[in-house]
């Protein structure tokens, strides 16, 4: 993985492989699949397979010349491609047999061929937790994906997920956002140098710095909607734990759930209010149904993951917390606030308290890091 | 050509010349070849009144009737308009050749208001009304087929215009407009109702009428309701008073049904009455507009409009193709602009207001002439924060509420035609959530319009008193002197600025919004802001929409 992006010139034999992986994963009518077809039928390596492919020589696949022609065909297909000329590929690329894939994907059924990468591989060297939920949460869930996923980075825990809207981004902020020992790894559905959802691109360009950014697909790949399923088995592989904070009946999340629990993956999830909508997946995670075991078992912090995980929970004193302790005053508007977002004529009456002196008390928080204001709305942060 | 013989009237007339064009006078001539009167008149160019001379030359020939100097289509028109008035009001029509010049000629002349005039020139070229009978006098209105004089836009201007050139000249108005003018409470006007009424009068056969009753009592329109019927709302009560006491434009977000529209109508019952001088403003602007005005006094209340969204930049702006007409943004002056579903309006029109707003008056250039009409109102503007209006609401707060559905994308592009300059010229931005059952259900009403008034008169007093009009006005030095703050105040303000969350513009505006604030809590002139006073400036200073929307500008 020491290979720079100037190494990768076509005399480099592993910048070769490299760039015959991206022609071949971006070249229309081959694609991801056929690549992980390639892989697993190939006797020889992934790079050697598509070197010989690119020759139009389909010997490396005795047993797939039987097959009939369409084998011959993808052949020609690539090597015409191939003539044209290879490129230099543009991302860095992580090959099935490189050190440290077989930690990962050593026990998956139908692991990627391949995996475009931005940011350091090493990140995968520690214990891996998925942090997944809806991209439509409650306020309430995403101050908790923040925090968990920023506690879970300070014990050192690298936090996995998609890098979508919502629970997914929230937990990656907060690891992005701890200083701690654990970095975000991101399995992206579209190529690396697409950034979807727009919002997130100072997020997505800051996990590539710090932490790892994966994805299955050509750099310029945009979003299509069966990549990001696809993108979930990846999740739930590279995790060794599954969080759902909050997930509706129906969703991404409950998908990566299923791709973990195939996998013997243990999962959590947050306890929610049974009236939330948007956390009712994630509330029947956690019944059992007919007496049958349940899905999930609950996770009311960091420590719960950190028990799973079988790591010594660094419990985080309450009296640890750097800020300014709020006076009574201020602590009557903290309370009346709860984790919702309120507005400041909501809290005032909610408080009892004049306007001016709300407005005051606010502030004064706000400096404190105790709040945060956000389009009209007082919002609680956590730690 | 024949000379033409004394007119049977007896009338004398002057010597033979033609080269009589100084704008105040009027009177027949005999030329040379055939007959000249000249009449004087004015039409409305925006909100201001330009003398018109009409100039009737009568003589031989085969009989025609044509107008020069630039006359538009309705002002053409008078052609038949004028012969049909006079043969109805049992006149000859004169079979001559009758040229109409309309001076100056380098002047587009727009609309039927020159009718009457060129009616009694043409009697005077023809001989059958004595020339100097209508020296000193100026004639407004138009003409119907039968005689009537009818009303005409924009006569408070017409009159207030030609007095100032001219204060002893007598103006004979439309009757039904002549309680208008005489709301400027000067001038010699004259009531004319028919054209065979004012033939008759200025003849000397009879007196001229008096004015007519004030029957016409159509006055603007004041939202109805007062404060007091606002239940909640204590951050959106405080937005408006503050807007009303220290001219500050406001901004108001919210979803809909929470209140919005109610708060903003109610900004005018605020605002204390109108001084005589801005009465006088706003009853020019209205009168050119066209709009109906009480006839039987000046305006005492600030004006409130609020136009639709589907809006155009010239129905905003002011401005047309023939005559420049005033815009919502002037016809609000001195009062209250309301914009509803601010989100809603052409993003294009909603640039183009920036400009006036912080000029207070509006010029509109066109290819002929160019206008600058006043614009100084209280803009306040309401807005969902999304298409569907409920972003953000936590499920809830307001029972039974929906969540919003409304893709990001919407959303930001909703967001981004608010965002920018403009935005940034609400001071004060409240974000209004729909009350609580309590608060609708308690029995004791509200704070009423007239207590709040009586704040809002005392605060801009005190700022009067700093030589401004309003706190809005307070610039660099005298916004440094009048603002000082204490050191604890210093240093929230300061933690913002070197956060990058206040900006150096958006520091003036807080100032000004905290001295208001301490204004109206009835603080010394001086004094000294204190941390809650700068605090909630700060508060009502925050963005109330979704992000892409506040940009830098906080």
């Amino acid at each position: 993985m020491t290979a720079s992006r100037h190494d990768t010139a076509l005399n480099d034999a592993r910048g070769r492989h490299e760039a015959l992986v991206e022609t071949f994963v971006s070249c229309p009518g081959l694609g991801v699949a056929r690549l992980r077809s390639v892989q697993r039928h190939s006797e020889l390596g992934l790079g050697e397979t598509l070197e010989s492919l690119s020759l139009g020589d389909s010997s490396p696949f005795p047993s797939l010349r039987r097959r009939g022609e369409g084998w011959d065909q993808l052949a020609m297909r690539f090597q015409a491609v191939c003539e044209e000329g290879v490129r230099v590929a543009q991302c860095r690329w992580w090959l099935a047999g490189d050190p440290g894939w077989s930690e990962v994907f050593g026990t998956d059924d139908d692991p990627p061929a391949a995996l475009a990468y931005a940011g350091s591989l090493d990140a995968l060297l520690r214990p891996r937790v998925a942090i997944v939920g809806t991209r439509s949460a409650s306020a309430a869930g995403l101050a908790f994906a923040r925090e968990l996923g920023a506690s879970l980075s300070a014990a050192g825990v690298a936090v996995v997920s998609g890098l979508a809207r919502g629970i997914d981004g929230a937990a990656h902020r907060g690891a992005v956002a701890s200083d701690g020992e654990g970095r975000a790894i991101a399995v992206l559905g579209t190529g690396l140098g697409v950034v979807y959802p727009r919002e997130h691109r100072d997020l997505q360009s800051s996990v590539a710095v710090n932490g790892l950014l994966l994805s299955e697909y050509e750099p310029q790949r945009g979003p299509r909607p069966e990549a990001f399923p696809l993108r979930n088995r990846i999740v739930a592989q590279v995790a060794q734990v599954v969080v759902v904070v909050e997930s509706g009946e129906s969703g991404g999340s409950l998908l990566t759930v299923q791709e973990a629990t195939m996998r013997g993956r243990p999962i959590l999830a947050v306890p929610n209010n049974p009236l939330l909508r948007s956390a009712a997946g994630s509330n029947w995670l956690l019944r059992s149904p007919g007496g049958s075991p349940p899905i999930a078992v609950p996770c009311y912090g960091s420590a719960d993951v950190l028990a799973v995980l079988d790591i010594e929970a660094i419990v985080g004193d309450p009296d640890d917390d750097p800020r300014a302790e709020p006076d009574p005053r201020s602590l009557s508007v903290l309370d009346a606030l709860g984790w919702d977002g309120r507005t400041t004529s909501w809290l005032a009456s909610a408080a009892a308290m004049p306007l001016g002196e709300v407005a005051e008390v606010l502030a004064t928080l706000e400096d404190d890091g105790w709040l945060a204001y956000r389009s009209g709305r007082w919002q609680r942060r956590p730690r | 050509m024949i000379h033409e013989p004394l007119d049977s009237d007896g009338a004398v007339y002057g010597e033979a010349g033609g080269t009589e064009r100084a704008a105040l006078t009027a009177g027949p001539v005999v030329a040379a070849g055939g007959r000249l009167a000249s009449v004087l008149s004015a039409q409305l160019v925006g909100i201001s009144g330009l003398a018109v001379v009409v100039e009737v030359h009568a003589s031989d020939g085969v009989p025609s009737f044509t107008i020069v100097g630039q006359p538009d289509g309705a002002c053409r028109e008078a052609r038949d308009r004028v012969r049909a008035a006079l043969l109805t009001s049992g006149f000859a029509w004169p079979q001559r050749r009758l040229t109409v010049n309309l001076a100056p000629a380098t002047m587009r002349k727009v609309g039927a208001g020159l009718d009457l005039a060129i009616a009694v020139a043409v009697l005077v070229a023809d001989g059958q009304l004595v020339a100097d009978r209508v020296s000193g006098r100026a004639f407004l209105g138009e003409l119907g087929l039968d005689g009537t004089v009818r009303r005409i836009p924009g006569i408070v201007s017409l009159v207030d215009d030609l007095l100032h050139d001219d204060p002893r000249l007598e103006i004979v108005v439309p009757a039904s407009t002549v309680r208008e003018a005489l709301l400027l409470g000067r001038g010699n006007l004259r009531s004319a109702a028919t054209l065979s009424g004012v033939i008759g009068c200025l003849q000397g056969l009879d007196p001229w009428p008096e004015p007519p009753d004030a029957t016409d009592d159509r006055a603007v329109a004041s939202p109805p309701g007062d404060l007091a019927d606002v239940r909640g709302q204590p951050l959106g009560r405080l937005g408006l008073e503050v807007a009303a006491a220290g001219g500050h434009h406001l901004l108001l977000a919210g979803p809909p049904g929470s209140g919005k529209s109610m708060l903003a109508s109610r900004l005018v019952s605020v605002l204390p009455d109108l001084s005589h001088d801005e009465s006088v403003e706003v009853l020019r602007v209205h009168s050119a507009a066209g709009l109906a005005v009480h006839s039987d006094r000046l305006p005492s209340r600030p004006p409130f409009r609020s136009p639709h969204h589907t809006a155009s930049a010239v129905a905003l702006l002011g401005g047309g193709s023939t005559a420049i007409r005033p815009g919502e943004i002037s016809c609000a002056h001195r009062g209250v602009l309301f914009l509803d579903e601010l989100g809603e309006f052409s993003p294009f029109v909603l640039d183009a207001l920036r400009q006036p707003l912080e000029d207070g008056s509006i010029r509109i250039s066109r290819a002929a002439l160019s206008v600058t009409l006043p614009a100084l109102p209280l803009v306040v503007a309401a807005t969902n924060p999304c298409p569907c209006g409920w972003w953000g609401v936590p499920t809830g707060e307001v029972a039974g509420s929906p969540s919003c559905r409304c893709s990001d994308a919407s959303r930001a592009r909703y967001v981004r035609r608010l965002a920018g300059p403009l935005l940034d010229r609400f001071d004060v931005r409240v974000l209004v959530t729909p009350p609580d059952p309590d608060a609708l259900l308690s029995n004791g009403p509200g704070e009423a319009s007239a207590v709040v008034a009586s704040r809002v008169a005392a605060a801009r007093t005190i700022a009067r008193d700093r030589g401004v009009v309003s706190n809005a006005a307070l610039r660099g030095d005298d916004l440094r002197r009048w603002v000082p703050m204490t050191t604890a105040a210093r240093k929230l303000v300061e933690t913002r600025l070197r956060s990058g969350s206040l900006t150096a513009r958006g520091l003036d505006r807080v100032r000004r919004v905290a001295r208001t604030l301490a204004d109206l809590r009835g603080d010394d002139i001086e004094s000294v802001l204190d941390t809650d006073t700068v605090a909630l400036a700060l508060e009502l200073r925050r963005p109330v929409l979704p992000d892409a929307a506040n940009g830098a500008a906080a």
